[in-house]
């Protein structure tokens, strides 16, 4: 096939303008009015006939892509770092191109790299001390030794990255990828922060180094710049030895692949699914389509909810002895077409099995299970723009409650507002059980209406003051979070107090002791952009802005958050001196023990869009 | 982001939506978005920080992952991992490979007194590996819920001292004799641990590399509600003009294809091959080439060749633009116009089915036997895969249909879906979802312009009416919705209601994403109703919203002249050459202002700087001119007013003001010569009949200036009798005058 988009596209734009013009006369931009008449006290009368007029009204717009395409191109957009980061960029791969080749450092590639006086401590620290080791993972640390020697230009980078690369000697499938988090430029020299991570198979084992990099480059015009200095910090080189296995191996074929289900419909992408779709049924590109766990038909085995896009139906699967799948969707009267976003497997009705709360778009539905799988609906209740469910008994009736999330599309008609501090989303919901299925919406009268009409993406309870009752952390994206504190049943938003509003881009919430200091500590998913990082850095950004206002901005693009608990009612932001903020665009992250230390490790889901263009926003 | 503004009252600017609306756009089009990035690991080391193993763990894909569910899955004692991703494979199972040689033990929780899953208990597990402590939860992460089954590593501890359980709402229970490696149910209030044990089983999952296959180029969407087409405009290869509208009889396809698209070749010569099978399942065909003017005649040739019995024709950009902008209403992914590209239109004209690529004659045959369904039997055909509804079908996305068509320039299509009052209501969902009526609004103003400026003035007050109609909608939905009470405004505005309008825009103020706009259309009425002193106040608040608007000040400068508060102008021209020193125009009415005042030194030097930026600026050239006359350097006037003439002879203000100057001098004839010649060019205006008047009787000339009279008479009446009163002062005045009579 051949695109035949350029003819028109062009011809979209002069339509575009077109239809802009006349938007234009339809508002009425009143300038004219007042340039008409009878106005001659001056000499010589001449009206600005050249002035641009406002456009009025409400236009919901198309307007033209061709100028935020340009801004793709970073050094269109004219942060003077985002320039400088292009240039850099090719550096640094040069770089990676030497690392991940045995013996790709030459001294002709540490010539190209190092400007003479180029002078750097250790790239791998030479004294490196074990910190965790449990026989198939371990991870050793040290702090490199500064610059020292004599030894300056190409030879001495040359020395201490062919130190660093050695590890990996003889292994394979080596990567090794940059994030460039902060620029700041200077007179002598451009400062860059890099985190830096190396990765293998060597033998039996995987290899993984990461490290902090401060770096200075040159600053020559025009010239790609050079390496004047680097500086290493928080060096730390994991492995897993499990005969050349990773930790977790990808057995999604064995357990969904005989299935037509997954074949024709999980395995594709969103995009085929809104490539193929007519509109109305509600495919969006968001792709939150969650999951539930739960033993549907009391056989012992743990069963597979899945939440689907619009148009195709929610899957029911029910777990074989031999660990796979099968498809119990047909039948099971939870195969809606709507689109739905999450759903919970708990008991609604305390009769011993596992009903359904299924989150669609605009409701939550409440299905019964007959004990054997098969569902009834009995009754839904209207949540719009609802996103992630949650239960609790918060009145101690017995009876589940259910809270409900709900988002505004920044996309649709309402833009976060403002973007750091967004308070114009959709109100989440507190449904309370009034058994038999039916739920009524409480969420003003136990308080939970506070702070209330946020973008929110995550509701989850735990009890952070060990106060015996559940209190619910819910995180919000574009700004603050909430804690809602629960003081015997009414809800307060303690979240100032207790130091974890967390204004950033909230998605996700998962809570452990991970200290075993007897109190639940806080992880919360957010955002790690090293754009935004290298921007936010920038004096320049916002300028015009309060301090308070850039720091909020700053911590947009900081990453994932960790709160340890002080046990006294407030949290202390440890996110990082943990290491755990680098979670990119992270959604679902959840605390979990991976390797039975008893100790809770963090598995981070993230990306947010992915499409086959190589081109990213 | 970083264009984001900082307080809430003042971001909700059109540009900041725009951004957003792009970055949508540009994600439906197929970009990426923080794509490719991959799951990320933390290894607790014991310590205070953290590992990351992101890369050794096996979790690392880059699927765009929403969602992970923790469970022992297979149940070998370790916590494996369901992962729900945007891409494919959107469901992936993470086999642990930790096992149990660490030692584990999992609890399942059984309420009496509290909900029978006892979500919500908190349990502490103590062996010599310490205090452990969990709380079962049902929703955690981001859209998940994980496994009732709490699980503990152990960490090599061989034995387990004790559980503890508080029980939501109840008291703490201690459970003892647990075991290393079992599984245990816990029930509320009975004190004793339950052994469980997994049922039979023998677990088969073997690792492989689960893939997703590409995204295809090639689609087709079959309709679930058949929106109606409009009306398909093309050409004969002879050029006649030719629609494609079905009503009753057959359905259409209609193939665009072009005859150097070598699928397209292909796709005709199946079609010729299966043209008369599909016309006995009611399909006609109609293949139209989108190929460039001076290639129709080979592609003309190319399907007499392939395809002789099939209507043929010519795809104009018009055609074009409509097939494209219903298939990017239509479908949730945007992505340009291909070739082949068909559209199945049904016998009552509505859209059936879009095929992006080659339709296939086997799948065309499927759809045709789809034609006759509707309502819930089409949508449950509609969609690939069986399953259950609790709502109702849709409605066509009409208003979606027309806000495309109306901003991809066919306003008057837009309108098209949106005639009988056709909305896109959801009756399940209890609220109109996705009726848009604020769009709505804007496309019958739009349109009521369009047609009023046709000067069908009843016409376009007619759609005004309906305008009115879809905004008083919206508000009933959203009381509060400021741009739809503004565009209100506007309306009533338009129909001379200017009281109304005025209470609107008041009401729009608060939370519009412009408030500028709304104070100048408020400037307007009040202008309007005469209250000038009110005008300027909401003139002066635009500016506070806008204050770099250069216009705005530009606008206000005017308006106070107008007004005679000419002590304010000053400050007007002041503040946009503060924004824009470049400002010519600015810089020139400051001067002019400074000549006004009679402060000719000041006026001059600003001239000056004015001249420098634009020397051959038509009305700065002048206005130093009158400077230069006003200062007793005449003959440097005239010449530069001079100047511009031969540059400009219809430079009107330049003929008045040589003309002027003469008759100052008194030399009359001289002065009477330019003032004829602006007659030339305007007959109409006053002020030059009523100097061209008083030179003629400068010259004694009785008859002429009469005549001046008697056309200046119609024009201003009040200047009239000035010039009659100096005619009566020549021999013989009073007697021409009489004549008039």
């Amino acid at each position: 096939m051949f695109g035949v988009s350029s003819i028109l596209r062009r011809g979209r734009r002069v339509q575009c303008l077109r239809c802009a013009l006349a938007a234009f006369l339809a508002m009425v931009a009143c300038s004219q009015a007042l340039q008409g008449g009878d106005e001659k006290p001056l000499p010589a009368q001449s009206v600005d006939k050249s002035a641009e007029r406002i456009p009025g009204g409400h236009v919901p717009t198309f307007p033209d892509l061709a100028d935020k395409y340009a801004k793709l191109e970073e050094s269109a957009d004219d942060w003077e770092t985002e320039e400088f980061h292009n240039l850099l960029k090719t550096r640094v791969k040069l770089f990676e191109g030497g690392f991940v080749k045995e013996d790709g450092f030459t001294e002709a590639l540490a010539a190209e790299l190092a400007a003479p006086e180029f002078a750097s401590g250790e790239l791998r620290p030479s004294k490196l001390a074990s910190v965790f080791d449990d026989g198939v993972l371990s991870c050793v640390r040290g702090e490199a030794a500064a610059a020292g020697g004599a030894e300056r230009g190409p030879a001495a980078l040359l020395r201490a990255a062919r130190a660093l690369r050695a590890p990996f000697a003889g292994g394979s499938d080596i990567k090794f990828t940059f994030k460039v988090f902060q620029i700041e430029p200077g007179a002598a020299a451009t400062k860059v922060g890099l985190l830096i991570s190396a990765f293998g198979k060597v033998g039996e084992r995987r290899l993984q180094q990461n490290a902090t990099w401060q770096s200075e480059w040159t600053n020559a015009q025009g010239a790609p710049p050079k390496l004047l200095s680097v500086q290493v910090s928080n060096f730390e080189e994991a492995s897993c030895a499990l005969a050349g296995e990773t930790l977790f191996s990808d057995c999604t074929e064995a357990a969904l692949g005989k299935l037509d289900a997954y074949q024709q419909q999980i395995r594709q992408h969103v995009m085929h699914w809104m490539a193929n779709l007519d509109v109305v049924n509600g495919v969006t590109v968001s792709g939150h389509k969650g999951i539930a766990i739960g033993d549907v038909n009391g056989d012992g085995l743990e069963d597979l909810y899945s939440c689907q896009p619009g148009g195709l139906p929610k899957k029911l699967f029910l777990q074989e002895r031999d660990g796979s799948l099968r498809d119990a969707s047909r039948g099971s009267g939870t195969d809606y077409l709507e689109p739905a976003r999450s759903a919970l497997l708990v008991d609604l009705d305390n009769d011993g099995d596992q009903d359904l709360v299924l989150q669609t778009v605009f409701h939550a539905l409440f299905l019964e299970n007959d004990g054997r799988g098969v569902f009834a609906r009995r009754s839904s209740f209207r949540t719009p723009s609802g996103i992630a469910v949650s239960a609790a008994d918060i009145d101690g009736d017995m009876l589940l409650d259910v809270y409900v999330c709900c988002y505004s599309s920044p996309f649709e008609r309402k833009p976060p507002l403002p973007y750091h501090d967004a308070n114009n989303g959709s109100p989440n919901f507190m449904l309370r059980n009034l058994g038999g299925f039916r739920f009524e919406d409480v969420t003003a009268n136990v308080g939970l209406d506070q702070n209330n009409t946020r973008f929110s993406f995550a509701g989850v309870w735990e009890d952070y003051d060990n106060d015996g009752d559940l209190d619910l952390y819910v995180a919000n994206d574009f700004g603050r979070n909430n804690l809602y504190r629960n003081d015997g049943g009414r809800f307060r938003d303690v979240a100032a107090d207790a130091a974890v509003e967390d204004i950033s881009a909230g998605m996700g919430v998962t809570w452990a002791d991970y200290d075993n200091d007897g109190y639940m500590d806080l992880y919360v998913s957010n955002m790690f952009s090293s754009a935004g990082g290298r921007i936010a850095y920038q004096k320049r950004f916002q300028d015009a802005s309060h301090a308070e206002a850039r720091a909020a901005f700053r911590r947009h693009a900081k990453g994932n958050s960790l709160f340890h608990n002080e046990g006294n009612g407030t949290f202390a932001d440890v996110s990082f001196e943990s290491g755990t903020t680098m979670g990119r665009w992270a959604w679902g992250s959840v605390f979990l023990d991976f390797n039975n230390d008893s100790l809770a490790d963090i598995f981070v889901p993230n990306g947010f869009v992915t499409s086959e263009s190589t081109k990213d926003l | 982001m970083s264009q984001s503004p900082e307080r809430a009252e003042t971001a909700n600017t059109l540009e900041y939506r725009n951004a957003w609306s792009s970055i949508q756009n540009m994600i439906q089009e197929g970009l990426s978005w923080s794509g490719r990035e991959r799951n990320c690991s933390f290894l607790h080391t014991g310590g205070p920080r953290f590992a990351d193993v992101s890369a050794i763990t096996g979790l690392d894909f880059d699927d765009d992952a929403r969602a992970a569910g923790m469970v022992d899955w297979d149940h070998d004692g370790d916590v494996d991992l369901w992962i729900a991703n945007r891409t494919g494979p959107r469901l992936r199972f993470l086999r642990n490979n930790a096992g149990a040689s660490k030692g584990f033990v999992q609890f399942l929780l059984r309420g009496t007194k509290c909900n029978r899953d006892a979500i919500g208990a908190r349990v502490e597990l103590y062996s010599p590996a310490g205090r452990r402590i969990q709380t079962l939860r049902a929703g955690e992460g981001f859209i998940a819920q994980s496994s009732k089954w709490l699980h503990f590593g152990l960490n090599g501890a061989r034995a387990i001292d004790k559980l503890v359980v508080r029980w939501p709402g109840g008291a703490a229970e201690t459970f003892t004799g647990l075991t290393p490696n079992g599984r245990h149910v816990i029930e509320e209030g009975s004190g004793a641990a339950r052994p469980w044990l997994p049922p039979d089983r023998s677990v088969a999952l073997t690792p492989s590399k689960a893939v997703a296959p590409p995204v295809g180029e090639q689609a087709r969407v079959l309709l679930s509600v058949r929106p109606p087409m409009p009306a398909l405009p093309y050409r004969s290869f002879d050029g006649a003009e030719a629609v494609c509208a079905p009503q009753g009889g057959k359905a259409v396809l209609v193939n665009l294809w072009a005859s150097w698209c070598i699928p397209c070749a292909k796709e005709l010569a199946e079609f010729a091959a299966a043209q008369e099978d599909l016309a006995a399942r009611g399909v006609e065909l109609l293949a139209l080439t989108v190929d460039k003017e001076e290639d129709r005649a080979k592609a003309r040739e190319q399907i007499a060749k392939v395809a002789p019995k099939i209507a043929t024709g010519i795809a104009t950009d018009e055609t074009k633009s409509i097939v494209e902008i219903m298939q990017r209403a239509l479908i949730e992914l945007r992505r340009p116009l291909a070739l082949p590209t068909s559209v199945l239109i049904d016998s009552k004209g509505r859209l059936a089915a879009i095929y992006r690529g080659a339709a296939g004659i086997e799948r065309l045959r499927a759809d045709a036997a789809l034609l006759p369904l509707e309502g819930a039997a089409l949508r449950d055909a509609a969609v690939p895969f069986p399953g259950l509804w609790y709502s109702a079908p849709h409605a066509a996305p009409v208003d979606r249909l027309a806000r495309d068509f109306m901003f991809f320039g066919h306003p008057e299509i837009a309108m098209s879906f949106l005639a009988n009052g056709a909305t896109s209501q959801l009756p399940e969902y209890g609220e109109i979802v996705d009726a848009d009526f604020q769009t709505r609004g804007d496309i019958f103003l739009l349109n009521g312009d369009l047609v009023a400026g046709r000067g069908d003035a009843q016409g376009g007050a007619k759609l005004y009416a309906e305008a009115i109609k879809a905004l008083e909608r919206e508000l009933a939905l959203k009381p509060n919705n400021s741009e739809a009470l503004h565009n209100l405004g506007v309306l009533h505005s338009k129909l001379g209601r200017l009281e109304e309008a005025l209470a609107l825009y008041r009401r729009a103020l608060p939370g519009h994403a412009v408030p500028a706009t709304v104070y100048i259309n408020m400037v307007r009425c009040l202008r309007a109703l005469g209250r000038n002193d009110e005008a300027i106040e909401h003139l002066r608040k635009a500016i506070e919203f806008q204050p770099r608007d250069v216009a705005l000040h530009m606008d206000l400068a005017s308006y106070l002249i107008q007004l005679r508060r000419i002590d304010e102008v000053e400050q007007c021209f002041r503040k946009v050459l503060e924004i824009d020193p470049k400002h010519v125009r600015a810089r020139q009415r400051l001067a002019e202002f400074f000549f006004h005042k009679q402060n000719f030194p000041e006026s001059e030097r600003i001239f000056r700087e004015a001249l420098e930026l634009a020397p051959n600026d038509q009305d700065v050239q002048l206005g130093f001119a009158r400077v230069l006359m006003r200062t007793g350097r005449g003959a440097e006037g005239i010449a530069l007013c001079e100047k511009v003439l031969a540059a400009h002879p219809r430079n009107l203000d330049g003929i008045i003001e040589l003309g002027m100057h003469y008759s100052r001098e008194k030399k009359y004839d001289r002065a009477l010569g330019y003032f004829e010649q602006g007659l030339v060019i305007a007959p109409d205006n006053a002020a030059l009949q009523f100097a061209a008047g008083i030179s003629q009787v400068g010259l004694g000339r009785a008859e002429a200036a009469a005549a001046t009279y008697r056309r200046l008479v119609k024009l201003d009446p009040k200047q009239a009798a000035t010039l009659k009163d100096q005619i009566r002062k020549l021999p013989g005045g009073d007697k021409l005058l009489l004549d008039e009579k």
